[in-house]
C-alpha cells in the first residue's frame, strides 16, 4: 500500500454571502437538472471573503440534505474561520499551484470571447488564398480566416485546410478540412474526389465511409444536420 | 555553368546509388568533368558500386572539418577520365554534415571546373538527405513502381520545392526529373505493378527515364562497375537514354512494353 497525491476534478461552489439559503437553492436547482449525475457528488465550498461569518454546521447539513457530499472548504480563510471549520471536522483544502493562477484563466477566457465574433464570420476582409500547383505528400496548406483555392492536385498524405470553403481544381487524394474554426456552413468543392479524409467544422468522413457513387467525381461536400453530405457538382 | 544534381527518393533501396553511379558515369563519358558525392554518412556504398573502395583515404566529412583538402579526398575513376568520387565517411554521424560545410565543398568543386556535381542522397528526410538536396539545381527523383515508393517520392518532391536553397531564395525552382527504376512491363500488364501512367498521375513529374528490372544491375554492383558501362544490358541502355535526355537530347522510351514472344520461343521457353 502506498500513499501518494493525485488530482481530481471536483465541483466547486462559490459562497459569497453569509446567507446559506442561496446555497441551498443553487444546489437544489443543480440536482433537479440532472438528479443521477449529482447524486452523492463530492463538492467543495469556496469561501470568498475572510470576513464572512458562516455557520459551518448548518452548511454541512444543507449540503447533505441536497444529496451532495462535502469534501472540504477552500478559499482565503481567516484563522477564525479555520477554527470553526476544524471544529466541524471539515477538511480545509488548499488549491494546487496550477489552479491558483485564476486571473490567467480569466484573461484567456476574455481573449476567447474577443476572438469568437471574428471566427463566426470567416468571410471577412481576408482575401481568398490561392495555391497554384500540386500539393505534395507531407505539405499542409492553411487558409486562415478565409477560403482556399487549390489549382492543382492534392497528393495522398497532403492536407488542405481552410477556415472557410475549399475549392480544388484537380484531384483530391489527400485530406481536406474546411471550416477549421467551426464554420458549419463551409463547403468543399472538388473536381475529382478521391480523398483520404473530408472534414467540415470538425465532423469528418474517411474514404472508406464514402459512398462509391461520388468517388472520382466532381463533388460538393457540405455539412447537414451534423453529417457530411456529398452531392454532385454538376446538378447544383 | 556547373550543375548540382541530387539523386533522391525518400524511400531506401530503390536505386539511388546505382542511378547516381550510372548517370554520373554517363555524364563523364561525354567529356564533362563530373563528381559524385556520397551523402550517406555512416553507410557509405557509392565507393563499392563504383569499385573504388580500396582507394578511399579521406572523405566528405574530413573535407568539411578541414582535416583534408578536396584534392586529397577526391577519388579518380580508373575507367573514365573525367569522373571523380567524393566518398562518405563510414565512422561519423550524419550530424557532421553542416550547411556551411556542404556549401564550401560545392563552391570549391565549382571553382575547380566541375560541370556536373551529382549528390547521392541517403534515404529518409533527415539531415543527410536535406543537405544533399539543399544546393541542388536539378533533382532526379528515383521511384520504384510501387505505392510506398511513390508516396515518399511525392514527399521528397515537396521538400525540394520548400526546403532547398532555390526555394528559400525564391530563385527558379529546382528542376525535378522522375526516374522509374526496376520497371517490369510484364508485371504491369498483370496489374501487379504501377504503370508509368499511374505514377505520372500520382506525381506529375517530367519523366527522365524508365529503367527495366534487370539481373545485370545486381551483378554490376557486385563487380563495382556502373551498369551504364554494360551496353549489352537493357538497364545500361536505359540509363544511357536517361543521360542523353538530361542533356536535352530526345530519346524514345524503350523497354516499357511487353515483348511479344515468338512461336518458337513460346514452345522452347525463350
Amino acid at each position: 500500500m502506498t500513499l501518494k497525491s493525485s488530482n481530481f476534478t471536483l465541483l466547486v461552489v462559490n459562497l459569497e454571502s453569509e446567507s446559506l439559503t442561496a446555497l441551498a437553492e443553487e444546489l437544489h436547482n443543480k440536482r433537479i437538472m440532472a438528479p443521477d449525475f449529482f447524486k452523492n457528488a463530492p463538492i467543495v465550498v469556496n469561501i470568498e471573503g475572510a470576513a464572512l461569518k458562516i455557520d459551518f454546521a448548518q452548511m454541512k447539513q444543507i449540503i447533505n440534505e441536497q444529496n451532495f457530499i462535502l469534501v472540504g472548504i477552500s478559499g482565503d480563510l481567516s484563522s477564525e474561520q479555520k477554527e470553526l471549520i476544524s471544529a466541524q471536522n471539515i477538511a480545509i483544502l488548499r488549491r494546487s499551484i496550477r489552479q491558483s493562477h485564476e486571473p490567467e484563466s480569466e484573461t484567456s477566457e476574455q481573449i476567447k470571447a474577443v476572438e469568437i465574433p471574428a471566427v463566426s464570420d470567416p468571410h471577412t476582409d481576408v482575401k481568398t488564398k490561392i495555391h497554384t500547383g500540386r500539393v505534395r505528400s507531407g505539405q499542409q496548406i492553411y487558409a486562415k480566416e478565409t477560403d482556399l483555392v487549390i489549382h492543382g492536385d492534392v497528393g495522398a498524405g497532403a492536407e488542405v485546410i481552410a477556415d472557410g470553403n475549399i475549392h480544388i481544381y484537380g484531384t483530391l487524394n489527400g485530406k481536406a478540412l474546411a471550416g477549421a474554426m467551426g464554420d458549419k456552413s463551409a463547403c468543399i468543392f472538388c473536381q475529382n474526389l478521391k480523398p483520404e479524409l473530408l472534414s467540415i467544422a470538425g465532423v469528418y468522413k474517411l474514404s472508406d465511409d464514402l459512398s462509391g457513387d461520388y468517388v472520382a467525381k466532381s463533388c460538393i461536400v457540405s455539412l447537414q444536420n451534423e453529417q457530411i453530405v456529398l452531392g454532385k457538382l454538376s446538378q447544383v | 555553368m556547373a550543375k548540382v544534381i541530387v539523386v533522391t527518393s525518400g524511400k531506401g533501396g530503390v536505386g539511388k546509388t546505382t542511378s547516381s553511379a550510372a548517370i554520373g558515369s554517363g555524364l563523364a563519358m561525354t567529356g564533362a568533368k563530373t563528381v559524385i558525392i556520397d551523402f550517406d554518412i555512416g553507410l557509405r556504398n557509392l565507393d563499392l558500386i563504383m569499385g573504388c573502395e580500396r582507394r578511399v583515404v579521406y572523405d566528405l566529412i574530413n573535407v568539411i572539418n578541414g582535416e583534408a583538402n578536396l584534392q586529397q579526398a577526391l577519388v579518380k575513376d580508373k575507367r573514365i577520365n573525367e569522373l571523380f568520387i567524393l566518398p562518405a565517411s563510414q565512422t561519423r554521424n550524419k550530424d557532421a554534415l553542416t550547411k556551411e560545410g556542404v556549401e564550401k565543398v560545392i563552391h570549391t568543386l565549382k571553382e575547380d571546373g566541375f560541370e556536373y556535381i551529382i549528390c547521392d542522397s541517403p534515404a529518409g528526410i533527415e539531415q543527410g538527405a536535406m543537405m544533399a538536396l539543399y544546393f541542388a539545381d536539378e533533382a532526379i527523383v528515383t521511384t520504384n513502381p510501387e505505392v510506398s515508393s511513390v508516396r515518399d517520392s511525392d514527399r521528397i518532391t515537396g521538400m525540394l520545392s520548400s526546403k532547398s536553397y532555390r526555394s528559400e531564395q525564391q530563385l527558379t525552382p529546382v528542376k525535378v526529373h522522375l526516374l522509374i527504376t526496376r520497371y517490369s512491363p510484364e508485371r504491369v500488364q498483370r496489374e501487379e505493378m504501377l504503370s508509368i501512367e499511374d505514377i505520372n498521375d500520382l506525381l506529375g513529374i517530367d519523366l527522365l527515364g524508365v529503367i527495366p528490372e534487370s539481373k545485370d544491375v545486381l551483378s554490376a554492383s557486385n563487380l563495382g562497375e556502373p551498369i551504364i558501362l554494360n551496353q549489352d544490358s537493357d538497364a545500361g541502355k536505359a540509363y544511357q537514354d536517361a543521360v542523353d535526355r538530361l542533356q536535352g537530347i530526345e530519346r524514345d522510351l524503350r523497354f516499357v512494353t511487353c515483348e511479344k514472344k515468338g512461336f518458337l520461343s513460346r514452345i522452347f521457353g525463350g
